[in-house]
């Protein structure tokens, strides 16, 4: 199978499974593909867990779910050494961190700490428990969600935090005709854990490969840039983009080529990309948000006046 | 824009407009240069228009304007053999000749005639403009603004008065682009507009321009606010010949000259009119000590001698040619009395007696006469022969040495290095003409500025001249013609001091005869220098200022020949004579071109290569304003020559990015050249950008990827680029 057949496979098992949400799914691949991680910002019941369980599925991945509450320890998340009488030694038990997938539910609910060791792990992708260091198994995908209507006795993500996540989406209700499908389809008993893989880890883990192959011209490169360095230097804001979000953008743009069939970036990934792996890493002035300016304007702003590139240049 | 039709009689109505416009042009020409017969030029371009207004086609249509050319020519040039074999011989003749002088440069050899015929053509082609303007452009905006700056300028820099011709142009012009105007606007549409409802749209236009031209005439007309930039620019441009003057304060005929130097006032009173057919110096007196700060006039017994005349009645009597006439009408009081070169004869309507001093040339009645005297003063210009002139040599001046003393002293204050720059001047000249020139036309070409305020009097222990020659280099008349008399002494030719009147301003009377009128502005101060041989020849050193010595060009022709065809010349053709006056008149004065637009523009090199000049920059101009019409097809001509691959794609469709944004399809800095292919498309309804720009956008982001197919491509994209230039 080509890469796209194989990319085109996953997308529309996904889709048998949950109504519409095709922007998402492909969305969530992209940050799969490229080795990132999704912060999903959504009110609760519109289909988050669905759509991670029937990716994972798709690809025939270890699923695992983490429900984040205030009383979490970073053990329940990592794992904890325990006592083995028989084997006079200590055992480890792997906490649920330990798998390629993971939805990391309402992660703002628990505390600071316990953030970290999940958000550690994403980065590094290891864990460090009692001196011993754990190689992750790839791929390792994590989707944290996050209710932005209850902020009440919550932690909110550090801006340090909210950078490692490639993108951050939001889901949105389904419309109408969406939702009408989705009663329809409850009755018919069709749900992510009986959709079967489409392709092998391994596979995957070739289009995580292939996905870093993809051309990205100069031209692009400094587009990129150019892009990042528009919002630092934005009138109304107070933290711009980092050079770890250019990067991922990058690597993201690569990845969404890699699922639209082409083996080069352009610019309009760049554009369609933008919003959603830069979005989570700008803070306004407080004045800008007060007179009425949010992060999206921003965006949008920065993507109508930086000039794309549109001529070959002399230096390659 | 052809399937929409112009109804016929309102063509006519825009064609008759444009008859009327473009007469405007012809009637400077006609009152300005020599021309006569100008209804030939009326009625050729009657009939050009007339030709295409009725559609008539090439066939027909050019050569009967080629017959009317040639009929008019020789009617006009070859009055005898009107309608003649004899005359169609001489018109072949003549064209062949002149296309012979064309080819190797000789623009001064080409025949009257032949210009004529080329200001024809001329006429011709503008005819075909109008037609291209009124039906295919259906706009006259151009040709009604290049109207307006012609008149204008004519009206600025000439004796020509445009007044009216400028209200009847604005007129004719806003009528003609308010009529055209719905006429663009259904061709666009492309809807016939009914032509009732046509006269319905401009009855109220037509209403306006009538209403707004009567109240124009009729309403009180403020004088300018600003000051009449002319004067500065004519001096800037060196055309400049209105006044100037001497004396300390106030400009204007003064008999002191003691002490020069300092600025004046301006004073444009009227001193007097003189209804002469020529531009004339008016001499007054010359005076012949130099101060080292001024003029007196010193005489000794002998040289006082008075000359008592008589003057004759004013009488009808015929002119015997080269005789002219000179009729003065005096505004303002003068001690003495103005008169031309070649002075012969003083008449008066009630006998006066008068008398000339013989040295100083003073022309002064012996009673007081009344103040707004009339007189008439019959006069030969004189006509120098460069011949003799450069015949003038030192040696001859030698012998005359005593009794030239007058004209050759100089005070003991002349610093030596006035005589010393005279010297380097004229070192290199053999004769005395030759070096009166080069002293002459050293003050042109050396930083002299001619300037009436902020002009120094010279100190107790300074000289005037060299003040002015080393030190200031700005001055009015009395320092150029001061600093000329003495440098010419100083190398030894007698010269004097002439004081008097500049030609003046050309005007027009009712009768639309010609005259001069002579402000206090215009005293003048020029030179004379001695010519052995010849006599007392006028110089004009002043810059701005243009002399009239007649010189006749006549090296080449050996004298005896000379004297004879004068004879034959001058009583059997007395307008070939004028002509060639006026030619080097205008040779010699250097009016401004527009003046001689016809027939003697193509004489002068300048005037040739400035035209070649404008006529580049025009081309240019249009050409990068027609830039989106003929740019792509010169790409798709081009580009079929060169070989397929993504080098040249990726050229051509940099090409169609530029033209489309030429053509208004404007690609805002941060739109994708897919979204932007996308907009493309949607305008036209085809995919073909969309196709291209992936193919590009392959190459160009995917780093040269080189298997695409490279002739379909190159197809679609002529496609477009045509069919986008529209």
């Amino acid at each position: 199978m080509l890469h796209k057949e194989k990319i085109d496979a996953i997308l529309a098992n996904i889709e048998r499974t949950i109504v519409g949400k095709r922007v998402i799914s492909e969305l969530s691949l992209t940050a799969l593909l490229a080795g990132g991680h999704v912060l999903l910002e959504d009110v609760p019941g519109v289909g988050k867990t669905v759509m991670v369980k029937s990716l994972a599925a798709s690809i025939g991945a270890e699923f695992k779910r983490i429900q984040f509450t205030p009383d979490l320890l970073p053990s329940d998340v990592l794992g904890v050494s325990i006592y083995n009488p028989q084997q006079m030694e200590f055992e480890f038990r792997p906490g649920p961190i330990v798998g390629n997938i993971i939805l990391a539910d309402e992660i703002n609910r628990t505390s600071p700490k316990t953030q970290a060791a999940l958000l550690e792990g994403m980065e590094e992708s290891s864990i460090t428990i009692d001196g011993k260091t754990l190689q992750l198994p790839q791929p390792f995908f994590v989707m944290a969600t996050q209710n932005p209507i209850e902020y009440e006795g919550t932690y909110p993500l550090p801006e340090a935090q909210m950078d490692r996540f490639l993108f951050k989406l939001k889901m949105g209700y389904p419309t109408r005709d969406e939702e009408i499908e989705v009663l329809s389809r409850s009755e018919s008993q069709m749900t992510a854990e009986l959709s079967t893989p489409v392709i092998t880890l391994d596979d995957l883990l070739e289009l995580q490969v292939s996905a870093t192959k993809v051309i990205v011209d100069a031209t692009v490169k400094s587009y990129i840039v150019d892009c990042a360095t528009a919002t630092r230097d934005h009138p109304t804001v107070y933290l711009g983009v980092s050079p770890r979000g250019s990067l991922g953008l990058m690597k993201a743009c690569q990845a969404y080529a890699l699922i639209n069939g082409r083996n080069y970036v352009t610019p309009d990934d760049v554009q369609y990309l933008l919003p959603h792996a830069f979005s989570h890493r700008i803070i306004l002035h407080p004045d800008a948000e007060y007179s009425g300016h949010s992060i999206d304007n921003v965006l949008v702003d920065v993507i109508a006046k930086v000039r794309v590139p549109i001529m070959r240049t002399n230096t390659l | 824009m052809k399937d929409v039709r112009i109804d016929k009689w309102l063509l006519v109505l825009l064609y008759t407009l444009a008859f009327f416009m473009t007469i405007e042009w012809l009637k400077p020409v006609e009152e300005l240069t020599d021309t006569g017969h100008i209804s030939l030029f009326y009625g050729f371009v009657g009939l050009a228009l007339l030709f295409g207004l009725l559609r008539v086609p090439g066939w027909i249509g050019v050569p009967i304007k080629a017959i009317y050319i040639t009929l008019s020519l020789q009617y006009v040039f070859l009055e005898k053999e009107w309608l003649s074999a004899e005359a169609l011989k001489m018109t072949v003749l003549d064209v062949q000749q002149n296309f012979a002088f064309i080819w190797s440069g000789e623009w001064m050899s080409i025949s009257y005639m032949f210009r004529t015929g080329l200001f024809f053509i001329l006429l011709w082609m503008l005819c075909y403009l109008i037609r291209y303007w009124i039906e295919y452009r259906k706009s006259v905006l151009l040709f009604f603004g290049m109207t307006v700056i012609f008149l204008s300028v004519v009206d600025t820099f000439t004796s020509f008065d445009a007044s009216f011709a400028i209200l009847r142009v604005m007129i004719i012009g806003l009528l003609l682009l308010g009529l055209l105007f719905p006429l663009r606007l259904s061709a666009k549409t492309k809807t016939q507009l009914p032509i009732s409802s046509y006269f319905k749209v401009s009855a109220p236009l037509v209403g306006l321009l009538l209403f707004v031209a009567i109240v124009a005439i009729l309403v009180p007309i403020k004088e300018p606010v600003w000051p009449d930039p002319v004067p500065f620019i004519r001096s800037a441009a060196g055309l400049g010949e209105s006044g100037n003057g001497e004396g300390v304060s106030k400009v204007g005929y003064d008999p002191d000259d003691t002490q020069l130097g300092g600025p004046f006032e301006q004073d444009d009173s009227l001193v007097f009119e003189a209804y002469v057919d020529s531009r004339q110096y008016w001499k007054m007196e010359t005076k012949n000590t130099y101060t080292s700060k001024g003029w007196i006039q010193s005489s000794s017994e002998e040289n006082s001698l008075l000359q008592g005349r008589y003057s004759e009645q004013i009488g009808g009597q015929v002119l015997v040619p080269p005789r002219q006439r000179s009729d003065m009408e005096m505004y303002e009081p003068l001690p003495i009395l103005p008169y031309p070169y070649g002075f012969e004869s003083l008449q008066t309507t009630e006998g006066i007696i008068y008398h000339q001093e013989w040295d100083t040339g003073k022309l002064i009645l012996n009673y007081d006469e009344p103040l707004d005297m009339t007189y008439r003063t019959e006069f030969v210009p004189p006509e120098y022969s460069l011949k003799e002139l450069r015949a003038t040599d030192m040696a001859s001046l030698d012998s005359m040495k005593f009794e030239m003393e007058e004209y050759l002293s100089l005070p003991k204050e002349v610093p030596s290095r006035v005589k010393e720059l005279a010297q380097e001047l004229t070192v290199n000249h053999s004769n005395v003409y030759q070096k009166a020139q080069a002293i002459e036309r050293y003050f042109g070409r050396s930083g002299f500025v001619y300037s009436r305020d902020k002009v120094a009097v010279p100190e107790e222990d300074e000289d005037y001249v060299d003040q002015f020659l080393f030190e200031t280099k700005r001055g009015y008349c009395d320092n150029f013609s001061s600093s000329m008399v003495v440098m010419l002494r100083s190398v030894g030719i007698p010269a004097r001091w002439v004081k008097g009147f500049a030609p003046g301003e050309l005007k027009r009377d009712d009768n639309h005869e010609k005259y001069y009128t002579v402000t206090n502005n215009q005293a003048h101060s020029w030179v004379e220098a001695y010519m052995p041989g010849i006599g007392w020849m006028p110089f004009e050193p002043t810059i701005g200022f243009n002399g009239v010595s007649n010189v006749n060009f006549d090296i080449e022709v050996a004298e005896d020949d000379l004297k004879e065809q004068e004879q034959i010349k001058r009583p059997e053709n007395k307008k070939k004579q004028e002509q060639e006056k006026q030619a080097a008149k205008r040779k010699n004065t250097q009016e401004p071109w527009l003046l001689q637009i016809f027939p003697e523009w193509l004489r002068s090199w300048t005037v040739v290569s400035v035209i070649i000049g404008v006529a580049i920059v025009l081309f240019g101009i249009g050409s990068y304003a027609t830039r989106k019409k003929w740019l792509p097809r010169l790409a798709v001509h081009r580009s079929r020559s060169k070989a397929e691959g993504w080098e040249t794609f990726a050229v051509q469709y940099e090409q169609l990015l530029k033209h489309l944004n030429r053509v208004g399809i404007k690609k805002p800095a941060g739109m994708t050249l897919s979204f932007y292919a996308k907009e493309v498309d949607r305008m036209r309804g085809d995919d073909k950008m969309s196709t291209l720009t992936v193919a590009y956008e392959k190459g160009l982001y995917g780093q040269r990827e080189t298997n695409q197919n490279w002739t379909e491509l190159r197809k679609m994209w002529e496609d477009l680029i045509i069919e986008t230039t529209g």
